[in-house]
């Protein structure tokens, strides 16, 4: 088998665990078990469900983008206090010799 | 004297209330790199970042204490598996980005650490920070726009469990 | 009507009436991607859990952004492009935290081949790659993209796509056989 031939099979696409679908319509609903038809006469209602559902998802996603961004602020936080710390100590090093 | 007031309010105009934000993005080593740090965090993101941070842990209280009027938070680090990986030269074009700054500590070790310390004054105040800290294997950058205290910074290394240091750090 | 027209109809079809509501028909574009988008997650990481984690939230994110997408070619580039993006920033949130990668705990599935120990030493050193690379090789190998798809996917200049292509072959080609 060439070089790129075993990429290629080494990369081939791989099916997504069992229920990956549902999982993803379930956190889009936010029900358990995810309608099949939706009847006219409750339009409205799945019209108020879906824009809620779209609420919560914009929450959970601010959320998630606010922890990330925040461990972003400890990481530059600490490495800059970690390098102020260690140029300190250099010039007391070399005050005390 | 019409002249000069017109002098002075470009100047007002024209001058920058903070320090301003360096440019950092050196194509291509983080490629080479075997780990990069890379935070960008300014406008709306810092202040989402600053929103998350928890008053009831103490160095995220500290951490807060410390951004609440800052404008941005840049930093660059790269660590490579050798020494040599990445040009001198980019550390002294970073540093000519630094010319109109102050220079507050230059530190120059024989094994090769160099770590330069500058900040940018409005008054009293110090409204810009940047650190150049280029060692054999590892290459950080830090900019910090808006005001800073430089002390309560420094003390937070303490805060995050680190402990202070003593003797010399080798890695 | 070909083969291939009625299947792009039936495409555009799924798209529109997902645009519009429909969840059916947004679950049926998710199983349609799903394993493309998984599959640039599990190569990355060499992980399934990642994979699932990060794909999912790919999903979620096209829910929201449905109404940007103008047909199902334009679908399955951002579906590329956002997957890509999520992998790498994963992987630097998770260095952020200073975490160990001996804590991980995700064991790699093993690739189903004609030799499975090479797949899995060729998976291994795809997942050492740093991680532009490693998204490079994913979209060149995986996706069978070629240099200008994978230059707007991921925003980098072509010539550079080629370049750490080239770097991430030889990489890989000597890695392989020093083992």
């Amino acid at each position: 088998m060439s070089f790129e031939s075993e990429l290629q099979d080494a990369l081939r696409r791989k099916a997504a665990p069992d229920g990956f679908t549902d999982k993803v319509m379930n956190a889009i609903e936010g029900h358990q078990v995810r309608p099949r038809r939706v009847p006219r006469i409750a339009a409205a209602a799945a019209a108020l469900v879906i824009v809620l559902g779209g609420w919560t998802i914009h929450r959970v996603e601010e959320r998630r983008e606010g922890e990330r961004a925040k461990a972003q602020l400890m990481t530059a936080l600490r490495l800059t206090s970690k390098k102020l710390q260690e140029t300190q100590q250099h010039v007391q090093d070399i005050s005390t010799r | 004297m019409k002249k000069l007031f017109v002098l002075a309010i470009l100047a007002c105009v024209t001058a920058p209330a903070y320090a301003q934000r360096l440019t950092l993005d050196i194509p291509g080593l983080a490629e080479r790199a075997s780990e990069v740090v890379d935070v960008t965090l300014d406008g709306p993101l810092l202040r989402m970042a600053a929103k998350f941070l928890s008053s009831s842990e103490p160095d995220e209280r500290a951490a807060r204490d410390i951004v609440q009027k800052l404008e941005g938070i840049y930093v660059k680090s790269y660590s490579f598996d050798k020494a040599g990986e990445y040009d001198a030269a980019i550390v002294d074009r970073l540093r000519a980005q630094l010319s109109s700054w102050k220079k507050i500590v230059t530190v120059r070790e024989r094994m090769g650490d160099n770590t330069d310390v500058y900040v940018q004054m409005r008054g009293e105040e110090v409204v810009g920070l940047a650190i150049i800290n280029a060692e054999p294997r590892e290459l950080t950058v830090v900019n910090i726009v808006g005001p800073i205290d430089l002390d309560k910074l420094s003390r937070l290394e303490g805060q995050f469990g680190i402990p202070k240091m003593r003797g010399k750090h080798n890695e | 009507m070909t083969a291939i027209a009625a299947e792009m109809d039936t495409a555009d079809l799924t798209l529109e009436r997902a645009q519009r509501g429909d969840h059916d028909a947004f679950a049926k574009l998710v199983r349609q991607h799903e394993s493309m988008v998984f599959s640039v997650g599990y190569h990355f990481f060499n992980s399934a859990d990642k994979a699932s984690e990060v794909a999912q939230d790919v999903f979620l994110q096209l829910y929201r952004s449905l109404q940007d997408i103008t047909d199902p070619v334009h679908l399955t580039n951002w579906l590329r492009r956002v997957a890509s993006r999520r992998c790498i920033d994963a992987l630097r949130r998770s260095r952020f935290r200073m975490v160990s990668l001996d804590d991980a705990g995700d064991l790699p599935v093993a690739a189903r081949t004609t030799d499975p120990f090479l797949a899995r030493r060729m998976s291994e050193h795809i997942a050492a790659l740093p991680e532009a690379q490693r998204m490079l090789v994913i979209l060149r190998y995986q996706e069978e993209l070629g240099p200008n798809d994978i230059s707007e996917i991921v925003g980098m200049p072509v010539n550079t796509v080629k370049s750490q292509l080239h770097r991430a072959l030889r990489v890989l080609r000597k890695k392989l056989e020093t083992r």
